[in-house]
């Protein structure tokens, strides 16, 4: 029972790590209808930054989160205006063979540069807390915390401020937009620099529980689009609780199977939930 | 305020427009008839900057001079002062009603007191959107749809309003209280240029009107005189 509660809390960091990449991805998919295969190496590029800035740069975690953050935002705006921009609105088949290429660059770099060995950063915060009589880690609760607030914080950012409202608009109709005033190029850049932030967060804060290394962005990308075509395309509450319940799936499974099974019962989902609702469990909605 | 000169306009390979040239003065309501396919909306669609035409120029008065907008992005169009009501009304169908009046008003008008006057006016014009405000733009019946549409024109300061088949789908009440907003329009000083199925509405409420087939004017005067013109009317706009 007590394993049952850990792996559940567990669960739920697994999923909100997964739902923080997979809603950036969902994000831009959604919205400009263009699949980013390179988004997980953000998350990647996100986890290696707050390493290097932590081991060789600055001093404490933090900075080194919101330097790492401020970079990969950096690194996707420049992908939006060099590789993406001139196949935006082309077939799909252009933007996942670009960002598939693009994922293989930021890997094999990670792999050359750094090497195969996996990373590791100590915790910030060393505290534990009891639950049911079992040591928990603090900053494992505070991954949730944080996940969370960052969460709700695009959320509130999506439903309540002009760009929000600009950018459903934008994802709802990208033809009658322009025409009431909105700067679709800009939207789009929006877009990408929440979802380029939110991975590289999701990198940075999970890395002391993970470790790092060049293959961790591909490993995640494959559950992240399984968990945005469970949770509706485009959907981003949707992304958020399919995340929390494929990342219970894989907590909890790994009690019984190994994480390769717990992953294919993830793909199990997926094939159930497109036979019964190929639309996933959640209307496509536009967040 | 408006000139097209001569312009052609394509969809892919299929030559749409094929010179279309035509004029909208100021508080002028201009009437653009014609039959379906002929090539009204693909019009107004190239003026708005949806599909620039390839050949031709439009051109905007714009603080005193004509400003060449061919081929400008319909964002930047919009900034001129033409605000454009699409056939299907093409309201954000997941955005409350507020919202869908809100990105409007956020872009043209700055201070709180400027929003809420024209907030005001849109509900002198639609009252019905008022009590609508909170709903999901999906949720309104046609007649609050086209309301909606027309409101969310306004919001973009507009000098002219590019209409396309306002009165489609409406009943006569709502069709004469569309007549009577493009009539307040004008008297605001905005000008229109209005593409309608519905010939008797159009010419109605309009000053001047053109005639379009097979995507070129076939005819351009006075309302009042293509109302004379049994003939015309026959066999341009099948009205008997």
């Amino acid at each position: 029972m007590e394993k049952l509660i850990l792996q559940g809390i567990n669960g739920i960091i697994y999923g909100l790590i997964y739902a923080l990449i997979a809603s950036g991805l969902t994000l831009i998919w959604g919205i400009m209808d263009f699949i980013n295969l390179a988004h997980g190496e953000l998350y990647m590029i996100g986890a290696f930054l707050g390493w290097l800035f932590l081991s060789f740069i600055l001093k404490g975690f933090w900075l080194s989160l919101i330097a790492s953050v401020v970079i990969v935002t950096l690194i996707g705006l420049t992908l939006r205006k060099t590789v993406l921009m001139p196949i935006i609105g082309k077939d799909p088949l252009y933007s996942i063979l670009a960002t598939y290429g693009v994922s293989l660059v930021f890997q094999q770099t990670a792999l050359a540069v750094f090497g195969p060995t996996c990373q590791s950063i100590s915790m910030p915060l060393s505290g534990k807390v009891f639950i049911l009589s079992k040591e928990y880690s603090v900053y494992r609760l505070l991954v949730v915390a944080m996940a969370f607030s960052v969460i709700g914080m695009v959320w509130l950012f999506m439903k309540k401020s002009k760009w929000g409202i600009w950018i459903r608009a934008v994802a709802q109709d990208k033809e009658m937009a322009p025409c009431l005033g909105i700067p679709v190029s800009s939207v789009y850049t929006i877009v990408f620099v929440l979802a380029s932030a939110m991975a590289a967060i999701a990198g940075v804060i999970i890395s002391p529980i993970f470790g790092i290394h060049s293959g961790m962005g591909n490993e995640v990308i494959l559950t992240a689009f399984i968990i945005v075509m469970i949770g509706g395309l485009g959907n981003y509450v949707g992304s958020v609780i399919a995340g929390i319940l494929i990342g219970e799936v894989i907590a909890i499974g790994t009690i019984w199977l190994s994480p390769t099974q717990a992953t294919a019962v993830c793909w199990i989902i997926l094939l159930l939930t497109l036979l019964v609702r190929p639309q996933g469990l959640f209307r496509r909605q536009f967040i | 305020m408006l000139r097209v000169e001569n312009i052609y306009t394509y969809y892919g390979k299929s030559n749409i427009l094929q010179g279309v040239s035509l004029e909208v003065k100021r508080r002028e309501v201009v009437a653009l008839l014609g039959r379906n396919g002929v090539g009204k909306t693909t019009t107004l669609k190239s003026i708005i900057g949806i599909n620039h035409p390839k050949e031709g120029k439009i051109y905007l008065e714009n603080e005193g001079e004509m400003t060449d907008i061919t081929i400008l992005p319909p964002n930047r169009i919009v900034s001129f002062g033409v605000s454009y009501v699409p056939e299907d009304r093409r309201i954000f169908p997941q955005l409350a009603v507020s919202e869908n009046l809100r990105i409007g008003i956020d872009i043209f008008f700055n201070d709180k007191e400027s929003k809420q006057a024209v907030l005001e006016k849109i509900f002198s014009y639609f009252p019905v959107l008022k009590e609508r405000l909170n709903q999901e733009g999906k949720s309104l019946s046609g007649g609050e749809q086209q309301m909606l549409a027309i409101a969310r024109a306004i919001t973009t300061k507009p000098r002219l309003i590019l209409m396309d088949e306002p009165s489609e789908g409406l009943m006569p009440l709502l069709v004469n209280k569309i007549k009577e907003i493009i009539r307040q329009f004008k008297e605001e000083g905005i000008s229109i240029l209005l593409v309608e199925q519905n010939a008797e509405m159009a010419l109605d409420v309009s000053d001047r009107a053109y005639v379009m087939e097979k995507g070129m004017i076939q005819w351009a005067g006075t309302s009042s005189d293509i109302m004379k013109d049994k003939a015309l009317l026959s066999k341009y706009l099948g009205v008997s």
